[in-house]
């Protein structure tokens, strides 16, 4: 159900959408603005044209943060009449060439984005549920399952990862508390499962699910 | 050790560059760095590193369309112990020849090590990227993207997967902004298919103080939507701008995945903000968002803050940022403040997290405590071609005691 009204809400948007480009469309295309010679501007600088007389500021809003991917996706982003390349690895792949005081540092010293904010490792099992893909533009599954894995194979330390329920209650029976819980939660928040569940012996392996395809 | 060989490489095209460079402008950014912090999977022990970052970038012809781009690193860990296993190790990020305006202004180009920014699958890779342009239809653009997938993990440059990315994109830009893109992209992973994903996504500025974006991703490996997001700004008067947002998304899997067999609820997002300007030294802002994640739970956001620049030289930063719902809950002030005296410049901030992670099921309780981050930093300027930067933290939190990070960098610019 909520699948078709999904399709239906993504359905009307998109003709909206579409009525709202289809008038330009037959507008003549034009250049991207070049910004290169305001490469040395102060950011406040950036005010005398956006903002002020009307042009939307999408640089350096409160949100900018978050909605800079979809400007930097556009065909005609134009970011590096400013920004080499560099400028996003830094935040995006550890860099830290042109290094920000700002920015914090990871347990392992690389340096890490505004968003990782006070002690990450204890807040980001919260975080991190907000939007299932939000990790992912930088980090690959595989670098939440190779440090839980490291957590977990070091017992006793302050922050070891706190595993679910048991499993089984005796004599390989399942916990019937586990069977009950592991379904929603899993259903609404799969991602959590893979981090420390990268493969799927620990679901096939056993009784509960023989049968189950994939890796 | 395939990436400090691929350091050794961009190193080389920086000496060889100028060789080839006859009208070319060059540039070349260095940054030779120190950090410290205390390994907590080596029992806090205290872990010293080195950091050798390159950048280049040069331009190869009088009217500037060819140009050469490098940057990779260099790490090496002074300490022993901990859960390292390589002390030498380094990031190869990129070094990609691009052409622009080609062919009579038809052809954009990037070769070698680059990136892909269509919404289908952003990735980077060992490749070439193509996009014609200035077709029959003015504004049309097609994108056609090949080559092998780069993947970094924490430290490195992981060498050993076999993954791969090709696709393409179809683009229209328009007056007022206007831009509509289609774009698709397949990854192989060691040989079997991956992902399979096709994206659209459209915007435009009706008039100079309204702008909607929408954007539309379908996972065809997996047959289902994998992202839906629909925005709006609004300049109503030119001090204030109001912005309000729907986003959908569902985690993604590779297709070989099991968890592609479970019927994942889609997350859902509903948010709306607000900032305004107050004259050239003050600005306000506000953004709200109510979360979906499926049909009995919910959560809600709330961020609040300001940036002021009550006189010259001063520019401070504080924002209070709440969560409640599902998961847990976090309660942040963040506060940084930046002063400039000439050639130097003193940074200094604060974090302070009150969080409550609730537990997933019903056998362990919640886990709760305060994160608190006490930073400062200072920066000076030598020459316009040479600089440095140090910076310090102090972590506290409920697990330990505090944990002391920072590092000193010296940078060169030519």
């Amino acid at each position: 159900m909520f699948r078709r009204a999904f399709m239906r809400t993504a359905a009307l948007l998109g003709t909206i959408l579409f009525a709202l480009t289809t008038g330009p469309l037959v507008s003549r295309a034009e250049e991207p603005t070049d910004h290169k010679p305001y490469r040395e501007s102060k950011p406040d600088e950036c005010k005398d044209c956006h903002g002020a007389s009307g042009v939307i500021d999408y640089h350096s809003g409160s949100t900018f943060l978050k909605d800079h991917r979809l400007l930097a996706q556009k065909p005609t982003a134009n970011c590096g009449d400013c920004h080499e390349q560099s400028y996003c690895v830094d935040c995006h792949n550890g860099g830290n060439l042109d290094a920000d005081a700002r920015k914090g540092l990871s347990r392992r010293g690389e340096s890490m984005p505004t968003t990782h904010a006070a002690d990450f490792i204890s807040t980001h099992a919260i975080v991190s549920r907000d939007d299932p893909n939000s990790c992912s533009r930088c980090h690959e599954s595989t670098f939440c399952s190779d440090c839980h894995a490291k957590w977990n194979a070091k017992p006793g330390l302050p922050y070891a990862i706190r595993p679910h329920g048991p499993t089984y209650s005796s004599g390989g029976v399942p916990d019937p508390s586990w069977v009950a819980s592991h379904r929603a939660q899993a259903r609404r928040d799969l991602k959590s499962c893979e981090a420390c569940h990268p493969s799927k012996a620990d679901c096939s392996n056993f009784a509960c699910h023989p049968g189950l395809g994939g890796r | 050790m395939r990436t400090p060989r691929a350091f050794v490489l961009l190193t080389t095209a920086v000496a060889a560059l100028p060789l080839y460079a006859r009208a070319a402008e060059l540039h070349v950014t260095s940054s030779t760095q120190l950090n410290w912090y205390a390994d907590p999977l080596a029992s806090d022990r205290d872990q010293r590193e080195f950091g050798q970052y390159l950048r280049l970038s040069g331009t190869l012809d009088d009217k500037g369309n060819i140009g050469v781009f490098g940057y990779g690193r260099l790490t090496g860990q002074l300490t022993t112990g901990g859960e390292t296993d390589h002390y030498w190790t380094g990031r190869f990020y990129y070094l990609y020849v691009q052409g622009r305006d080609l062919l009579d202004k038809h052809v954009d180009l990037r070769v070698g090590r680059t990136y892909v920014t269509e919404a289908a699958i952003p990735a980077v890779i060992d490749g070439a990227y193509v996009n014609l342009k200035n077709l029959a239809v003015p504004g049309l653009g097609v994108a056609l993207f090949g080559g092998h997938r780069i993947n970094f993990d924490q430290r490195k440059e992981v060498d050993d997967i076999g993954d791969s990315l090709f696709g393409g994109s179809l683009n229209y830009a328009a007056a007022r902004q206007t831009h509509v893109e289609l774009s698709y992209a397949r990854r192989y992973s060691d040989g079997a298919l991956g992902r399979e994903a096709i994206a659209a996504e459209a915007g435009t500025t009706p008039v100079d103080n309204l702008n909607f974006f929408g954007r539309a991703r379908y996972d065809l490996a997996d047959s289902r939507w994998n992202e839906l997001l629909l925005q709006a700004n609004v300049v109503p008067t030119a001090p204030l701008t109001l912005k309000g947002e729907y986003y959908a998304s569902s985690p993604t899997f590779d297709k070989f995945s099991f968890y592609n067999y479970f019927n994942v609820t889609m997350y859902r997002q509903a948010s709306a903000g607000a900032e305004w300007q107050l004259g050239p030294r003050y600005r306000f802002f506000g953004d709200y968002a109510f979360e979906w994640f499926d049909s009995s739970q919910t959560a809600k956001r709330f961020d609040v803050g300001a940036g002021l620049n009550p006189i010259d030289n001063l520019r401070l930063t504080v924002r209070y940022e709440k969560r409640i719902g599902y998961a847990g809950g976090i309660d942040g002030v963040r506060f940084d403040g930046w002063y400039g005296l000439g050639a130097v410049a003193l940074l200094a901030g604060i974090d302070y997290d009150d969080f409550r992670r609730d537990s997933t099921d019903l056998t362990y309780s919640t886990r709760s405590g305060a994160a608190r981050r006490l930073w400062g930093g200072v920066s000076y300027s030598f020459t316009k071609y040479l600089d440095a930067l140090a910076r310090v933290e102090d972590d506290f939190n409920f697990y330990f005691s505090p944990s002391y990070k920072g590092f000193v960098a010296v940078n060169v610019k030519l």
